[in-house]
């Protein structure tokens, strides 16, 4: 540092872009210095950015027959060092850069900084000490860095070159593939349901009361089943079915809790169903063509005048009922937490937004030198963490309410309100 | 090439390089030819993924690319009989090849005549870049095809299985550097008919007997063995290179599904000699028949008549005359489709080419 300063004595850092300012014969002399102090190698890397027409003097002194591919490997090697802001190298890195400007009273610091910062030097990384030290040597850094004002045109074009000439590594999800069975506890959800619905055929095979209770529960079954038999336990579309299961959970519990003050409230909820099929339906008529293939109009025309001709079947375009959206009426039923944390998250994926994005279509690239970007995955190869532990957990709770509604015999409820879920081993690939 | 993205980030490299190559030729000529090389490796190492990614769009495009030579002379015109035949043009740039050379010797001991062909071959490529405009892109080809890069080792021993094939009973190659210290014994151990297919250099006479053409050649060879190396190893060293410069062209070629457009005939043998192994893969019969027409094309074809008009010009009227549409068609019309006579191709094309000049001719004149 000493050689380069009294060549330049106008120079207060060591950055390479301040360096390469430097007349082509003072160049020339602080690189044959720095070849015969140290070794060629340690600066050959570099000739990968600063080539011969971009800086001539530095591919001259240090042009070697080192490949490049190998050069890239030994510069992500120590940028893979630097990029723990923390560390050691990394601090001791900022301190060479504070250095000069210390050493040649351009920086002015409060005593006790600059007695920590002189101190640094002194002390061995193994020192207590020296703890205290590194705070203080990277926050003047980072306080000097951000006070500069002069650009760094080599910052720029190293990173331009070296992300483009490096390949991305992709890291891997720590989650497993879910692989657990959990035949038997869908097995005895159904025995459960088998038992009410006949219970409900026994009793009142008429009630719009006992229609809506299985009904939800059931629809929220058959999502849950299809997540299991298509092992979409690791999908997108899996949160996405969570999300509606607890929907139905809630919205099933609030029926029940708003029953005591409206006992028509079972057909209500029914009659709402129907009429957003007659909303879709008109529409459909109106558009006067098959533009939505899945809609089968025919059919769903069939449903909506099945009980009550559409005519007398009123849309109501609010949430049902009277408007209520579902962040209320979780509220309402004490699942206030649940909403919070689950229905949130879910929805991020129920509508695309950036956060469900990010996690369920982008590999993180741990190459150093492409700043680790995120690189979107076409093939899913992305495993997400499994749904089956709260889709189980979601079920045991429309369990425990028809138990608390109907009854269900203890026989039944064995293996499935006390079902345990084995922890799922961790990748061995 | 489909997308407009990547048709002008191609030109934005091509005018890249040729920035490049601006500035580091007056480098060159005092010397630093090893430095300048490196920074046009640093060059394509950096663009590696979009030409890969343009090579790949390259497929089914009717594209044909100039191979295995120093340059595409651009003040002799040999881009003009290049341009004639299909839509895509590409010249597969040496400069990266010669730089691994350079690496394997220190600056001063570059030889002269090397230092001044990689010179030319700079000078060349800014010539091209910045009078075809796009119609003929310089690329390093056959670097960035993904078989060269990572099945290197694999070349080698596929190259080492063709040359050893071409012998009778010689299962390795210190099998073949035993029994091969002349060329006589080479000449004997080749499997028949074998001689008649290598061809040593441009200036050959098949007419002569294979000892008397390869000694004839080897007054011009300089051994990397030094001068006192047998004969058997100077025939290994030529051949076998050639054998690997062929592989390395025909599965590039075989892999984006473009043709090979050669300079000489030396490498064009090879090509044909190397592409009879590959036979089940892909369409190399049709690769290598391309590449005898378009050697033919170079040599019958008249340049200074395509150079009487402009460039744009001559493109305009070879499209409209659609002359390789036409002179294929005129090949399966005489059934001469399925490896025809080479008289009665050069017969064809230069009926072709007479045509088409005319054609050209009162073009200019509208």
């Amino acid at each position: 540092m000493t050689k380069l300063f009294q060549l330049a004595p106008s120079l207060f850092s060591i950055r390479i872009s301040d360096i390469l300012k430097l007349d082509e014969d003072k160049q020339k002399d602080f690189y044959q210095f720095v070849v015969a102090e140290t070794s060629k190698d340690f600066l050959v890397p570099l000739t990968v950015t600063l080539t011969a027409s971009i800086a001539p003097v530095f591919a001259e002194s240090f042009y070697s027959s080192m490949s490049i591919e190998d050069r890239l490997e030994k510069l992500v090697r120590g940028m893979n060092q630097l990029m723990n802001s923390q560390s050691d190298f990394s601090t001791d890195i900022r301190y060479i850069e504070l250095f000069p400007w210390l050493i040649r009273k351009k920086l002015h610091l409060p005593r006790n900084l600059a007695h920590k910062i002189n101190l640094y030097e002194k002390l061995s990384h193994e020192d207590e000490e020296i703890e205290s030290c590194r705070s203080f040597v990277r926050a003047a850094s980072m306080a000097h860095c951000s006070a500069q004002v002069e650009k760094a045109p080599f910052i720029e074009h190293f990173w331009k070159k070296i992300s483009k000439m490096t390949d991305c590594i992709l890291l891997e999800r720590p989650f497993p593939q879910e692989t657990r069975n959990v035949d038997e506890y869908i097995g005895g959800l159904k025995r459960i349901l088998e038992y009410l619905v006949e219970l409900q055929i026994g009793t009142a095979p008429l009630c719009d009361r006992m229609d809506v209770i299985l009904g939800i529960t059931v629809y929220s079954l058959r999502c849950f089943e299809e997540v299991c038999q298509s092992n979409l336990a690791n999908s997108i579309v899996a949160r996405r079915i969570v999300r509606g299961i607890f929907e139905n959970y809630i919205m099933l519990k609030f029926l029940v809790q708003k029953e005591a003050g409206n006992k028509n409230i079972w057909a209500e909820f029914k009659d709402y169903g129907i009429g957003q099929y007659k909303l879709a339906l008109l529409a459909a008529r109106e558009a006067n063509s098959n533009k939505v293939d899945h809609f089968d109009v025919g059919f769903i025309e069939l449903l909506v005048n099945e009980f009550i001709s559409e005519i007398f079947t009123d849309i109501d375009v609010r949430y049902f009922p009277d408007g209520k959206n579902i962040k209320d009426k979780a509220k309402e039923v004490g699942e206030e937490e649940l909403h919070k944390i689950l229905y949130t998250y879910d929805s991020s994926f129920e509508h695309g937004l950036w956060g469900a994005i990010r996690e369920s279509v982008f590999f993180k690239c741990g190459n150093p030198a492409h700043n680790f970007h995120c690189v979107p995955n076409i093939y899913g190869e992305i495993q997400l963490k499994t749904v089956l532990p709260d889709c189980i957990m979601l079920m045991n709770k429309f369990v425990s309410l028809l138990h608390k509604l109907c009854g269900i015999p203890s026989e039944l409820l064995k293996g499935v309100s006390d079902f345990e879920l084995k922890p799922l081993s961790k990748r061995t690939d | 090439m489909n997308s407009s993205l990547l048709a002008k980030e191609l030109i934005n490299l091509q005018e890249a390089y040729q920035n490049l190559l601006e500035n580091l030729l007056p480098k060159m000529v005092l010397g630093y030819v090893p430095e300048a090389l490196d920074e046009v490796c640093i060059f394509w190492k950096e663009n590696t993924k979009i030409v890969n990614l343009f090579l790949t769009t390259l497929q089914g495009t009717d594209t044909y690319i100039y191979t295995a030579s120093t340059f595409l002379d651009f003040e002799q015109k040999e881009h003009l009989p290049f341009l004639l035949f299909g839509k895509g043009h590409v010249f597969d740039d040496p400069l990266c090849a010669y730089s691994e050379i350079c690496n394997k010797f220190p600056s001063s001991m570059l030889a002269k005549g090397l230092r001044e062909r990689i010179i030319l071959t700079v000078d060349n490529n800014i010539k091209l870049i910045k009078n075809c405009k796009g119609r003929l892109l310089v690329l390093p080809f056959r670097l960035l095809s993904t078989c060269s890069w990572s099945e290197r080792n694999r070349f080698f021993n596929v190259g080492k299985q063709l040359f050893l094939s071409l012998f009778e009973g010689i299962p390795t190659l210190d099998a073949f550097f035993q029994k091969n210290e002349t060329i006589e014994d080479v000449c004997e151990n080749l499997h028949g008919g074998v001689e008649n297919e290598i061809i040593f250099s441009e200036k050959d006479n098949l007419e002569e007997p294979f000892i008397v053409r390869f000694r004839k050649s080897q007054k011009e060879y300089k051994s990397y063995a030094g001068e006192y190396a047998t004969e058997g190893k100077v025939f290994f060293e030529k051949v076998f290179g050639g054998i690997m410069q062929a592989v390395d062209i025909v599965l590039s070629c075989l892999e984006y599904k473009c043709f090979p457009c050669f300079s000489n005939v030396v490498s064009y043998s090879y090509a044909k000699l190397v592409a009879r192994s590959f036979n089940d893969l892909g369409n190399v019969d049709s690769i290598i028949e391309r590449a005898r027409i378009t050697l033919l094309l170079s040599r019958v074809c008249n340049r200074d008549i395509l150079a009487s008009v402009s460039l744009e010009k001559m493109l305009n009227a070879r499209n409209k005359f659609a002359f390789e549409d036409s002179f294929f068609s005129t090949l399966e019309k005489n059934g001469l489709l399925k490896n025809p006579p080479l008289d009665k191709i050069a017969l064809e094309l230069e009926k072709e080419l007479a045509n088409f000049y005319l054609f050209l001719h009162k073009s200019n004149q509208e």
